[in-house]
């Protein structure tokens, strides 16, 4: 295919893309796309940490989570905008990153992985026990009063979209640039030898911290997006270790380390799920958990390197 | 002349072993300093102790008056102690660029500027043919060309190499030799861990003899190797000079 | 309904404060070092197979779950009780941990951790959700002829199916120190932990030992699973709590450590027995992770393991 061919053909995607919500009218579909991005999002964030730092954190739930209680108990309690109560999310998800890396950093062999697992066990068993103020195990709907668009409230679909798909394209370019830069090259090397990178004058603790806090960070903004769209929380569901599972597979599946991975990955693992929900209907979430895990067992076996290096003409 | 390196006293054990029994020397600004001895006689723990990788049970070491005691590695470097490992580590995935680049990052911010020093140093480490290619596609003796420019590239003080000549062909270790002798007339100086004994006559202005720990024998190289203690060290005892 | 599915009385917090009642701490702790046989049982079985192969099974918890149904399956179909149905479940279990290392975990030994790690996970997604599909997220018990029944003796109360589940995990893990101490394939089994290469250049040949290793490991979590299900509910969720348990006992032992899973596990049982009495009931497992994290703040080798840097 010639450039011009190219060109022509991103193009013709990129406009279907974003006119998308303007052409078609199910809101279901509209809202399958959205999870398509929040998670090609999610998935850009962990692979900064997972994939170029190479270290597999399974419980990025629990910056999901953070982000999206607080900015939800912002609303709830004292009605202030999730733009406010996001950021303030998105701190708290950044101290967890800290209290979590600082020990764990140190460590070899799967001992950061536990590490992850642990906080977001116990992140979920908090907003578990104080339940007058998270409200427990039945979780937090988000009362809806009308368009809001200061609150994140729409009778819509369609302005979600848009703004899950701004925010995948923002840490998109985020994310290229920092592969190129200093941090990016640098945790390259960690990734590839951490000893010969200590020995280049490379402070891998402190490079490590920086992956996580950036992943942290995007991850807990993608939760607050999460809440005001869904409209409904709950602990199980965003701070459980099946949401761990689903990012890293997402990313595992689509190409780890790889700028485009996540993306492929998201896509084409909601489709799957999408598809099993739909023929396998009573079993729902068994069906499409089960994917996962035969995914993530296909991928490690036959093609450790993702799909989408399918799709890369030289190795 | 002042020493750039000075080691005092440095004691280092493993469990029950004493790799490092009380080991004091200077290493001279500027110099080439082979540092030999059998197999086991300390030298690599020596190595990691300088640079950080180990801790020492007791000693000191300065770098040019500056006590660097036990500093973790990376901090180890920024202060100008480079070091290559036994076995090339290059970063496979890479290309001799990036390699470099990383290693050049280490005092700058600024990747355009990393990547202007990072291919001078290529080219004075006369790798330029390879800029592109991935690491792991370089022979054995480019990849320990490459472990050099990329300890180049952090602009050290001080280079440790250990055994970096094994393993070359005769073509190879004088190519080798010519390039360790052009980087240290750029001012740093060079400790150089070897077996192969024409490069350390070859390369050395001094010797240090290590063996179990300690420190057997210093001086000039021709004069050191005749020593007989030192002979009797590698041969084990049984040498009786004719 | 008790604290994740636990279906047998559980002391409940003193009213006012810390209790400083004798009774209760001692009740509340023999209770946890019964549990904690059984915690003890899944770890070492976890940290053998860490052991021996340097694999992590991410899936360890999963095995504690297919013995509980297969437990409740012979129960169900063949009314044979736990107890009696133990020796089947186990050799079944032990076939399964044959399977599953000839299929999956062969390909990955020597590779590093995260292989293992994510395929294990993958496997523990998979089994968890199939179960899940075959037989619903019904709550299921399983009957026996001792429920509920216990020793009573100065003031304290414990039941059988606690006893009878300490004694009998207590017996499995003496049955595989003796097999490590004294016999050849113990000894080839610890050299192998040792050195994989030493281990080759003796004659040993691994792909046996870690075959027998694994399925050793995977009928130790069955073999919990059948203990387990006099006092909890069975239900497909059930592994992940035994699983992240086990975790948290082997880092505190020791990886690859089996005396420190042993006495990890006994130590895990109290404490969150502990904290579940006098802290709050679901905060159990929060006191369970501190430990963790402490373990890995202050000493990441844990009890017994080897140095970790």
């Amino acid at each position: 295919m010639s450039k011009k061919m190219k060109y022509a053909v991103a193009g013709f995607f990129a406009l279907l893309i974003l006119a998308f919500p303007l052409l078609v009218d199910n809101p279901y579909i509209i809202h399958t796309f959205f999870m398509v991005f929040l998670f090609a999002t999610m998935g850009l964030g962990w692979n900064l940490i997972g994939g170029y730092g190479a270290q597999l954190s399974l419980g990025h739930a629990a910056f999901f989570a953070v982000g999206a209680y607080t900015a939800v108990l912002f609303v709830v309690y004292k009605s202030i905008t999730p733009f406010l109560g996001g950021v303030v999310g998105i701190v708290f998800a950044v101290i967890l990153a800290i209290i979590i890396g600082l020990p764990s950093f140190r460590l070899r062999g799967p001992y950061f992985t536990l590490s992850t697992i642990a906080a977001a066990e116990i992140v979920r068993t908090l907003l578990l026990h104080f339940q007058d103020f998270t409200g427990g195990a039945n979780g937090i709907p988000i009362p809806f009063k009308g368009e809001n668009p200061l609150f994140l409230q729409f009778y819509s679909k369609a302005p979600y979209y848009y703004l899950a798909l701004i925010m995948l394209i923002a840490v998109f370019l985020l994310l290229r640039f920092l592969e190129k830069s200093k941090i990016g090259r640098y945790l390259a090397a960690i990734r590839e030898d951490q000893d010969a990178a200590e020995s280049l004058g490379i402070k891998t603790h402190k490079v490590k911290m920086i992956a996580l806090i950036i992943s942290a960070a995007i991850t807990a903004a993608c939760g607050v997006l999460y809440a005001f769209t869904v409209g409904f929380i709950d602990p199980d569901s965003i701070a459980g270790l099946s949401l761990s599972i689903e990012i890293a597979v997402v990313v595992i599946v689509g190409g780890i380390g790889t700028l485009w991975g996540p993306i492929v990955g998201a896509g084409v693992v909601i489709l799957l799920t999408e598809l099993t929900n739909m023929y396998l209907g009573a079993m729902r979430s068994g069906a499409s958990l089960m994917l996962y895990g035969l995914l993530l067992i296909i991928v490690i076996l036959f093609k450790p390197q993702g799909l989408s290096a399918l799709f890369r003409k030289k190795s | 002349m002042s020493a750039v390196l000075e080691v005092k006293n440095l004691k280092k054990s493993f469990g029950g072993i004493q790799a490092l029994k009380n080991v004091s020397f200077n290493v001279e600004q500027g110099e080439i300093l082979g540092l030999i001895g059998p197999n086991g006689s300390g030298k690599s723990t020596f190595v990691n102790v300088v640079c950080g990788l180990y801790r020492p049970d007791a000693g000191k070491v300065l770098l040019k008056g500056d006590d660097v005691t036990g500093l973790e590695p990376p901090l180890a470097a920024s202060r100008g102690i480079a070091r290559t490992f036994q076995s090339s580590r290059p970063f496979l995935n890479l290309t001799v660029l990036d390699n470099v680049i990383v290693a050049a990052l280490i005092d700058e911010n600024r990747v355009d500027a990393a990547e202007k020093i990072a291919l001078k140093t290529i080219k004075f480490t006369g790798l330029e043919q390879y800029v592109n290619t991935k690491s792991c596609n370089l022979p054995v003796e480019k990849r320990k060309r490459l472990d050099l420019c990329r300890a180049l590239a952090t602009k050290p003080s001080i280079m440790m190499l250990d055994e970096v000549m094994a393993g070359l062909n005769p073509k190879e270790m004088e190519e080798g030799i010519e390039l360790l002798r052009l980087i240290n007339q750029t001012g740093i100086t060079i400790i150089f861990i070897e077996h192969v004994m024409k490069a350390v006559m070859a390369l050395c202005h001094r010797v240090v003899v290590f063996n179990q720990g300690e420190l057997l024998a210093e001086g000039e190289p021709q004069i050191v190797m005749k020593d007989e203690r030192v002979v009797k060290a590698y041969l084990g005892g049984s040498y009786k000079p004719c | 309904m008790g604290r994740n599915g636990l279906t047998e009385f559980v002391p409940s917090r003193q009213e006012g404060g810390k209790g400083v009642d004798l009774n209760i701490f001692l009740q509340t702790s023999i209770n946890g070092l019964m549990i904690g046989g059984v915690y003890a049982l899944v770890a070492v079985g976890l940290t053998l197979i860490y052991g021996v192969m340097r694999i992590v099974n991410f899936a360890q918890g999963e095995f504690v779950m297919l013995g509980m149904y297969a437990s409740w399956m012979l129960a169900t179909f063949l009314k044979i009780g736990p107890y009696p149905g133990l020796f089947l479940v186990g050799l079944f279990m032990l076939g399964i941990g044959w399977l599953i290392f000839k299929t999956l975990i062969n390909r990955v030994v020597g590779k590093p951790d995260e292989v293992a790690i994510l395929l294990t996970l993958g496997l523990s997604t998979f089994l968890q959700n199939a179960i899940l599909m075959i037989f619903g997220a019904d709550y299921l018990t399983v009957q026996t002829t001792i429920k509920d029944a216990a020793f009573n003796m100065a003031g304290l109360s414990v039941p059988y199916a606690r006893v009878i589940a300490f004694l009998v995990a207590l017996l499995f893990v003496g049955l595989l120190s003796y097999l490590l101490a004294k016999t050849d394939l113990g000894r080839a089994m610890r050299a192998s932990a040792e050195s994989r290469d030493i281990a080759i250049l003796l004659g040993i040949n691994p792909k046996f030992i870690f075959t027998v290793a694994f399925g050793i490991g995977i009928c130790m979590a069955g073999v919990a699973g059948v203990l387990l299900t006099p006092m909890f509910y069975v239900y497909p969720g059930i592994g992940t709590l035994f699983n992240t348990t086990a975790f948290v006992v082997v880092v505190l032992g020791g990886m690859g450590s089996v005396p420190g899973a042993f006495l990890g596990g006994l130590i895990i049982g109290i404490l969150e027995s502990l904290t579940g009495t006098y802290v709050s009931l679901d905060l159990a497992p929060i006191g369970t992770f501190m430990i963790f994290l402490i373990v890995l703040f202050l000493r990441p080798s844990g009890l017994f393991g080897r140095s970790v840097n």
